[in-house]
């Protein structure tokens, strides 16, 4: 396991879009969740009904997010938890070395010194 | 207009509350209705940009299918409740596919000695009648392989000769009405193949002009023989094209010793020293066909001074294309008008000489009456192997008695416990089905990978294999209706008040079977679209 990861494994895509979308925002109910990826991405990542709730479902499980009533009972958000926000950093860290690892093997281009 | 959208929106969330049925109960209590609110939100937006609702509504179903599958398969939550009696029907079937895999599991050497039997009995069979279906169906992948016939001259003293004489040939070809083409095969043995310095030995047959037309095959490249081919000549006077200059190759060295180049066409290669110029190449041929498993085809050309100036020997296989609607008795009466003409004029030769027309089924596969006993006789094992699992069924289900009474009274009615009875049955029905028809597609691999060659797509290839394995459900449904209408009444004897006959649950349990059979002959079909004929024909 690499340094700093709290996951044992990658985060499934699903999740890590969930968590990205919930990491720098009030509590969100799951169709905004949607929204946030569909627009963040352009419309690249659109995750379905089923693909939303049922990573919402493995998710709460795990400890990643939580639920928000709103008081309507009906309609439920779900905020980010310290765990998901180390996971989703941890997750984050192991694309960026992935990314690195890609760049010194030239299939991209070099970073410019800022 | 906008009633129409209104209606479109209604019917795709009404789908969709459906398709959330096939999520586990657990899920669905805890999420249905956001997915619903979600789903709603999803289609008005589609909507707004111009999407079109139907695909936004099977795009979410497909998700949910898949989701849904994954989430059962994942199984139940710790400390989720179990779904209640009167839960979904997917979730009983799920339930009880699992208990039917324990109770195998669990009954192994019974369990073991049915799909044993059923393997054994139901392959023995396959076999025979694949084989019986090619002698009997045309299954030579040949267009209108029924109407193929071998010629061949008689005499008293032995019988049919399988061969014939090329002037009697050509007295035939003048005076017959019920033949489409006659074409003569030399399969004159092996030869050596000199491609770009690299020699290869190679089957060669010299054929006549109606090869192709008359075994309906057409080059996959290139052209078969033109008429100046045939024009008998010497080669050595240079005045016109060497008679046997040109060759056409079989799939097999096209591959082989060109690497599949369609340039082949028009290079030149040496056949046994003699300079050939490579003129067309055949797709796969049947091997049993007289001609088909030649590696080169040269024109079969007339020298005078050989042996078409004779009519004593008989030499070369003659096989014919009957008219469309004319059957080989009638092909026989036609020719048989000629040896009593040609034995006035050419006594000495054809004084007791006559002609004989054979389907080439039965040449080459065998008298089909014998193999329709053997057909029979394996049928009657079949019957004796259906005999002993219904035995060992029968003995399993009285060892289970006590169980059944038990879950008769405490899931209230019989109606589950039978469900649970199909189950298990059903699941061996599928290991069966499956594996007979991914042994038929086995023994059958050389025919089937041949078809894509001769023109018949995968799909199609597909489609042929499923239906022959639908074609065999209706005998499975008879004989497992005669068993459930007997099994029935047994088990209702622990189900009181309950009616084992209910004409509608057998006729769904008759539609289940055939889209079972679909759904189990799905992965040898798939399988067999994707046979490549050059390793099929290789393994021969």
């Amino acid at each position: 396991m690499p340094p700093g990861s709290t996951t044992a494994s990658p985060l499934p895509a699903s999740e890590f879009q969930i968590l990205l979308a919930l990491a720098d925002s009030a509590p969100r109910v799951g169709s905004a969740i949607k929204d946030e990826i569909a627009e963040r991405t352009g419309g690249d990542v659109v995750l379905g009904p089923g693909t939303l709730y049922t990573s919402v479902k493995r998710m709460l499980a795990a400890g990643l997010i939580a639920e928000v009533h709103d008081g309507s009972d009906r309609v439920r958000a779900y905020r980010m938890t310290a765990a998901g926000r180390m996971a989703a950093a941890a997750e984050a860290r192991r694309l960026e070395r992935l990314v690195a690892d890609a760049r010194e093997k030239r299939l991209l281009r070099p970073l410019r010194p800022a | 207009m906008r009633q129409l959208a209104a209606g479109e929106h209604r019917l795709a969330r009404v789908a969709f509350r459906l398709a959330l049925r096939l999520y586990p109960a657990a899920f669905r209590h805890r999420f249905a209705e956001e997915m619903e609110l979600t789903f709603a939100r999803d289609l008005a937006a589609a909507r707004r940009n111009g999407r079109a609702v139907s695909v936004e509504c099977l795009t979410a179903l497909w998700d949910v299918a898949g989701t849904a599958a994954r989430e059962r398969l994942a199984g139940r939550p710790p400390g989720a409740p179990p779904p209640s009696s009167g839960d979904s029907v997917v979730a009983n079937l799920w339930q009880d596919l699992r208990y039917a895999a324990r109770i195998a599991v669990r009954q192994r050497l019974v369990s073991f000695a049915v799909v044993a039997t059923t393997a054994l009995s139901v392959c023995a069979v396959t076999a025979v009648a694949s084989i019986v279906d090619g002698a009997l169906l045309g299954q030579f992948p040949l267009p209108g392989a029924d109407r193929l016939v071998r010629v061949s001259a008689t005499t008293l003293e032995l019988g049919v000769l399988g061969v014939a004489n090329p002037l009697d040939l050509d007295d035939w070809r003048e005076q017959q009405r019920a033949f489409a083409g006659l074409a003569a095969i030399d399969e004159w043995g092996r030869g050596s193949l000199l491609v770009a310095g690299e020699a290869t030995p190679v089957r060669v047959a010299r054929v006549t002009a109606e090869f192709g037309a008359v075994l309906g095959v057409r080059p996959a490249f290139g052209r078969l023989f033109a008429a100046e081919e045939y024009v008998p000549g010497d080669c050595r006077t240079g005045q016109r094209a060497c008679p046997t200059s040109a060759v056409v190759l079989s799939d097999r060295v096209w591959r082989e010793r060109f690497g599949a180049d369609p340039r082949a066409v028009g290079r030149t290669v040496l056949l046994d020293g003699g300079s050939q110029v490579v003129v067309g190449v055949l797709p796969p041929l049947p091997a049993s066909v007289p001609g088909g498993a030649a590696d080169a085809w040269v024109p079969l050309v007339p020298r005078p001074g050989t042996f078409w100036a004779e009519r004593g020997a008989n030499w070369m296989t003659v096989i014919g294309r009957l008219r469309p609607g004319i059957s080989h008795e009638s092909g026989q009466s036609d020719l048989a008008r000629i040896p009593a003409v040609l034995a006035r004029e050419h006594p000495r030769t054809n004084g007791r000489r006559g002609v004989a027309v054979e389907p080439l089924r039965d040449v080459v596969v065998g008298p089909v009456r014998s193999m329709l006993l053997l057909l029979a006789a394996v049928g009657v094992v079949l019957l004796l192997a259906c005999a002993n699992i219904g035995n060992l069924l029968l003995a399993r289900a009285q060892a289970r008695r006590r169980e059944y009474g038990i879950r008769a009274g405490l899931e209230g009615g019989g109606r589950r416990l039978v469900r649970q009875v199909l189950t298990e049955s059903v699941l061996l029905s599928a290991l069966g089905i499956y594996g007979t028809v991914a042994y038929m597609v086995g023994r059958r691999s050389r025919e089937i990978g041949i078809r894509p060659t001769l023109g018949e797509t995968r799909a199609s290839v597909r489609v042929r294999v499923i239906a022959h394995a639908v074609a065999l459900a209706p005998s499975g449904v008879v004989v497992g209706l005669a068993g459930a209408l007997a099994g029935g009444r047994w088990l209702s004897t622990f189900t009181p008040g309950v009616e084992p006959h209910d004409p509608a649950a057998l006729a769904v349990t008759a539609a289940f079977v055939v889209a079972l059979t679909v759904v189990a002959a799905a992965v040898p079909a798939y399988h067999a679209s994707r046979l490549d004929p050059t390793i099929v024909l290789r393994a021969e």
